[in-house]
């Protein structure tokens, strides 16, 4: 790769991409790699799961290049691609996942800082993300895609609107209730799940 | 609504979030998926399409000549079909006429 030859802003290095550029597509990923794999972390259930579905969204990046328009930005038009992936990988494994909602944990120590002793102030946080994911898990999929747009990327409802192509009262109204089930799973959830 | 406890929850889990990293997957991720994305690509080159428009449009010219040629093929049949039935139908009588009817006194 030659970072030098390359452009330095998303919408060029995509169009460059779209027109065949290879090391400008590893830049790209290289860019969004980090966000693509937290939000994909938030639905596998294992690193394999997790970079199977990383590697779906930047190849359907890759096949949708060509239209980019870049009226939007580049990151916007990748959370886009990378909604619809998941949501398509969280309705193909619903039934499976209700199984299995446990093993979100040891995807959380795989991915965990190598400190080994974090400060009681992060193992906290640890301890409530582990918890988050496991309720999440329960949800439908659209409910688990609104409360995670909005609460753990912490994105306004409009933007939410635009990314998942529902009105905004839909988002309102789905996220409204989707609190309150999530509210529901945590109380019936043991508070070391 | 930022103070209920499910508020709490979730600033704890984006903290959380924040701090993780993911160094089995992301080493040479990049590279990886490019080559990846490389093969997976359909090619729009203009030979490329010169040959799908060439195959194609051959494609289409034996499927319609196919076609005709068992249409007429059908036809003929048909048409095979009818005089054979005649020509039997006639023997037939012809035959039944000279074999089994007695002659007449």
């Amino acid at each position: 790769m030659e970072p030098t030859t390359l452009p330095d802003d998303d919408a060029a290095l995509a169009r460059a991409a779209a027109a065949g550029n290879h090391p400008a597509f590893a830049d790209l990923v290289a860019r969004h790699q980090r966000r693509i794999f937290t939000m994909a972390a938030r639905y596998a259930r294992n690193h394999h799961e997790l970079e199977d579905l990383a590697q779906d969204i930047f190849l359907r990046a890759w096949r949708g290049l060509p239209s980019y328009q870049a009226t939007a930005p580049f990151s916007h038009w990748l959370a886009k691609v990378a909604i619809r992936t998941c949501f398509d990988f969280l309705r193909r494994h619903r039934l499976r996942r209700q199984c299995e909602v446990s093993r979100d944990a040891l995807l959380l120590d795989g991915t965990l800082p190598p400190e080994s002793t974090p400060s009681p102030a992060a193992a906290s946080d640890n301890a409530a993300l582990l918890r988050v994911r496991s309720a999440l898990a329960r949800l439908h999929p659209k409910d688990q895609l609104i409360l995670s747009l909005i609460e753990l990327d912490d994105r306004p409802v409009k933007e939410v609107a635009s990314l998942t192509g529902w009105s905004e009262s839909n988002v309102k109204v789905r996220a409204f209730r989707a609190r309150a089930r999530l509210r529901t799973i945590l109380e019936s959830m043991p508070h070391g799940d | 609504m930022k103070d209920d406890p499910l508020s709490h929850l979730f600033a704890a889990a984006r903290r959380a979030e924040s701090r993780l990293h993911f160094p089995r997957s992301e080493f040479a991720f990049p590279t990886r998926i490019t080559a990846l994305a490389a093969s997976s690509r359909p090619d729009h080159s203009p030979l490329l399409r010169f040959r799908w428009w060439l195959s194609a449009a051959a494609s289409s010219a034996a499927l319609l000549g196919l076609v005709s040629l068992l249409s007429a093929s059908s036809r003929e049949s048909l048409e095979h079909q009818e005089a054979l039935s005649i020509f039997w139908d006639s023997g037939a009588t012809i035959w039944n006429d000279s074999i089994f009817t007695p002659p007449t006194p």
